[in-house]
């Protein structure tokens, strides 16, 4: 730019930033959602973020992947149906990993947006607070699928691979498909929501992941114990409105493989065998446990202060 | 907010950071503070880099915008953590007559939890000043005073910059710039968008019309002379003024008196209308 | 200039909330050896012995103990660092060794004032004969090994990242409670382990089944422990030292 008329003494000088307006279309709701939707999912991925939230997100994803990469693995070797694990216990299996990786992206998804002040920019845009809310646990609840439908189908297809005859197979267990839709489907959507509910309640990150623990993983050690003290009878209750307890029964009710009732209460699925309750009981608990942790998150964000 | 190809010295008195909110003002600071590194060039306080120096902080008071307050500390205990952390010899004193500056000493034996947003902030400068630093940085000083505690801000730095300190504040508000530095910089996406003198910066943006306010013996008369003139681009009248815009800042002010002279009207006031900050600045953010 | 950082992180520290929160966790062994103690099963002097071990190993430190250190240990740094009064501490002439030093110190102790106690009471409360076989005061020195360890490695995650919380729990409970029962040789860099071998010094019990089975000698313990520390120390330090303020991933 040039400086006409500068005087001698003069010790300023003013660059040129070239700006630009945006003039194009601008397009509704249904995209905000979508658009909302798609960046929380990369979030907990940490897609366009740093490289520790990938290493974080990914790393839980491997290691809720392994027990099915050694059961794929081995049964390759031995040549034949080798099952380390199947697929009722897979969650039982790796659920500390499923509880970690809800609680440290459940914490971030909502929380994020409340200690950065970002959710103005969020409700002054085409979304509503119900949109929002929906945005977050369908990323959550998709991002969960990779811990819990990714395994499992790599356990089923391993086994297919490997079985002797592989048609015999696949006709004997085509209904596992399903089973394992279902189960996953359904502890993702549970676990997603009452994440997100309790880490709602607090900004402090912190808090929110320990809550978050305590809800999903101490309640069941402490549920647990309480079983092996009380007996089953009145523990019934506590299991039913465990949210481990729920997840894991339903997927046992789902491959309807509930073991047989049980003397010893050590495990979770003889605890389970020996509250012998209906089966479609703990799928009502488990509907009922995400209807109210999505009732109070949405009580929750219709009132939130910005 | 990145910063990229910033470069400019700091001298002794009070320099204001200015620019939109996100233009990266923040990071210039903490770049001078120590609390962020330069991906490239460097930053010195006084000949020494700021980044990895826990020794310079003797020499400096940084005034964050974010909570550096403990809830649970009355601004006197803050006050004084501070001096005994920058091992004063006098702690007491030191901290005593940073609380007497920032005039808090009403409140001091409160708890920090309870106090008002520019409480806070005067507790965080008196923090920032009890060991007497060269250098002082605030990071938007002016956030949450009410305009009895600005008023009172302001005759402070003043007096700290008279002192001889390098101050340098950053603010959005163009009155408290304009009230305190004659030196800015502004800094726009990222980038240093003008430093120096504003007045001067206002007069090299050539592009843009310069406005002036006249009153005269004969307004009429004058703007007849004037709109001859191919860089005058527009002259309107007030009640007993007359605005006149120029394109060419040099040459209006060279034919001026000439023309004055020459249509036998008696000129009592020229003065250049819009050459406050906040034209500076609204010219340089919309371009 | 010691006193005041000590003061400061351990009024930060004992806030409100998280004080209670944690007093309740620690109650709950303490809650369930009573209900175990009163019960029939109590007496047969086997049983008392694999019920206390199992309750303390289980309870404490597999569960709580590295909870509490990893809440004190996060928030005596991590949280400070999060609230923004880090950028206090940090404007000032201090050595970054001394404000590690410091942090890692008040919350080993005050998570060791807190998880020590618990222990003990645990063990004295279910087993028949706490003192004998040395299992109350070894299951007490554990326990305060685990802590100064727990909350130096955990002061040292959080002055690196600001997720030093689930890098902490998924340290406790994906690899020294998961992936070292699968693979034996993982246990030779675990901080339980490292605890567990100096309760052995004093534990004069050799098997005791599935619930405490110490791997590692207590030279090895000792070594371990001196690693982890050096370790925290250095790598604390250094991250403050690049410390940058603003959003960190």
């Amino acid at each position: 730019m040039a400086n006409l008329g500068e005087a001698p003494q003069s010790r300023g000088v003013v660059y040129d930033l070239g700006y630009r307006n945006y003039d194009g279309p601008r397009l509704g709701r249904r995209y905000a959602i979508r658009s909302l939707y798609v960046l929380s999912l990369r979030n907990t991925f940490g897609l366009g973020r740093g490289t520790l939230p990938k290493v974080l997100a990914f790393g839980l994803a491997l290691i809720a992947l392994l027990p099915a990469i050694f059961t794929v693995a081995f049964g390759a070797l031995a040549g034949e149906d080798f099952e380390l694990v199947e697929h009722h216990e897979y969650f039982g299996f790796i659920g500390i990993v499923i509880v970690l990786f809800v609680a440290a992206m459940a914490s971030d998804l909502v929380g994020n947006d409340r200690r950065n002040n970002t959710l103005p920019l969020y409700f002054s845009r085409p979304i509503e607070r119900d949109d929002y809310l929906l945005a977050k646990i369908a990323a959550l609840a998709t991002a969960l699928m990779s811990l819990t439908l990714v395994p499992q189908l790599l356990v089923f297809v391993g086994n297919w691979l490997g079985a002797t005859d592989g048609t015999e197979w696949l006709g004997d267990n085509i209904s596992d498909i399903w089973r394992i839709g279902a189960s996953s489907t359904l502890a993702s959507v549970q676990l997603a929501v009452i994440g997100l509910a309790i880490a709602m309640f607090t900004t402090r990150r912190a808090f929110a992941l320990t809550s978050v623990l305590a809800a999903l993983w101490f309640s069941v050690v402490f549920t647990g114990v309480l079983v092996a003290v009380l007996g089953p009878g009145w523990a019934a209750v506590a299991m039913l409105a465990t949210p481990g307890y729920a997840m894991n029964a339903t997927t046992y009710v789902i491959f309807d493989a509930v073991p047989a009732r049980a003397d010893r209460l050590g495990e979770m699925a003889d605890q389970v065998a020996y509250a012998d309750l209906p089966g479609w009981t703990w799928i009502v608990a488990l509907v009922a446990q995400t209807a109210v942790a999505l009732f109070f998150a949405i009580r929750r964000y219709r009132k939130v202060t910005l | 907010m990145a910063v990229n190809d910033i470069s400019f010295e700091l001298e002794p008195g009070i320099t204001g950071l200015l620019g939109p909110n996100g233009a990266g003002k923040s990071t210039l600071l903490h770049m001078m503070a120590g609390l962020l590194e330069p991906s490239s060039g460097e930053v010195l306080v006084n000949g020494e880099p700021s980044w990895k120096n826990a020794t310079m902080y003797s020499n400096i008071g940084l005034v964050p915008e974010r909570e550096v307050t403990y809830p649970f500390l009355s601004a006197w205990e803050y006050a004084l953590a501070s001096a005994r952390l920058h091992q004063l010899p006098q702690p007491e004193v030191a901290a005593q007559a940073a609380i007497d500056m920032v005039e808090l000493g009403d409140a001091m034996h409160r708890k920090m939890s309870g106090y008002s947003k520019g409480m806070r902030q005067r507790a965080k400068i008196a923090a920032a000043l009890v060991h007497d630093p060269d250098i002082l940085i605030l990071d938007e000083p002016f956030n949450g005073t009410d305009p009895r505690q600005r008023l009172q801000m302001n005759t402070m730095l003043k007096e700290l910059g008279d002192s001889g300190r390098t101050i340098v504040f950053s603010s959005h508000i163009l009155e408290d710039v304009e009230d305190l530095a004659e030196d800015v910089l502004v800094v726009i996406g990222g980038r240093l968008g003008a430093a120096g003198n504003f007045r001067q910066i206002r007069r090299l943006m050539t592009s843009r019309p310069h406005a002036f306010t006249i009153r005269s013996s004969d307004n009429r008369a004058l703007a007849a002379a004037l709109v001859d003139r191919p860089h005058v681009a527009l002259v309107s009248f007030d009640s007993d003024a007359m605005e006149v815009q120029t394109t060419d800042f040099g040459a209006f002010t060279e034919t001026i008196a000439p023309l004055v002279q020459s249509s036998g009207v008696a000129l009592h006031e020229l003065q250049p209308a819009d050459d406050s900050l906040e034209n500076v600045f609204a010219y340089l953010v919309a371009r | 200039m010691n006193s005041v950082l000590i003061s400061l992180t351990a009024r930060q520290l004992l806030g409100r909330r998280r004080t209670l929160v944690i007093g309740l966790l620690l109650a709950l062994p303490i809650l369930i050896a009573v209900i175990y103690r009163f019960s029939e099963e109590a007496g047969s002097g086997d049983a008392t012995e694999e019920v206390a071990l199992g309750l303390v190993s289980v309870m404490i430190f597999t569960l709580l103990l590295p909870l509490v250190a990893l809440v004190f240990g996060t928030a005596s740094l991590g949280a400070e660092i999060e609230d923004g009064t880090a950028v206090f501490l940090l404007t000032k002439p201090i050595e970054r060794w001394r404000i590690v030093a410091i942090k890692v110190g008040v919350a080993s102790v005050a998570a060791a004032l807190l998880v020590v106690p618990v222990t003990m009471a645990t063990t004295w409360i279910v087993h028949e004969s706490p003192t004998a076989d040395g299992l109350m005061a070894g299951l007490g020195l554990g326990a305060l090994v685990a802590s100064v360890l727990y909350c130096a490695a955990f002061v040292a995650l959080s002055a690196v990242t600001s997720r030093a919380l689930i890098f902490g729990l998924i340290y406790v409970f994906v690899w020294e409670t998961f992936a070292t029962r699968i693979f034996d040789s993982l246990r030779w860099v675990s901080i339980r382990e490292y605890a567990y071998g100096w309760s052995d010094a004093i534990i004069s019990i050799n098997d005791n089944g599935s619930f405490y089975d110490p791997h590692l000698g207590v030279t090895t313990a000792i070594i371990g422990t001196m690693v982890v520390l050096a370790a925290a120390c250095a790598g604390g330090t250094r991250a403050l030292t690049r410390f940058e303020i603003g959003e960190r991933t």
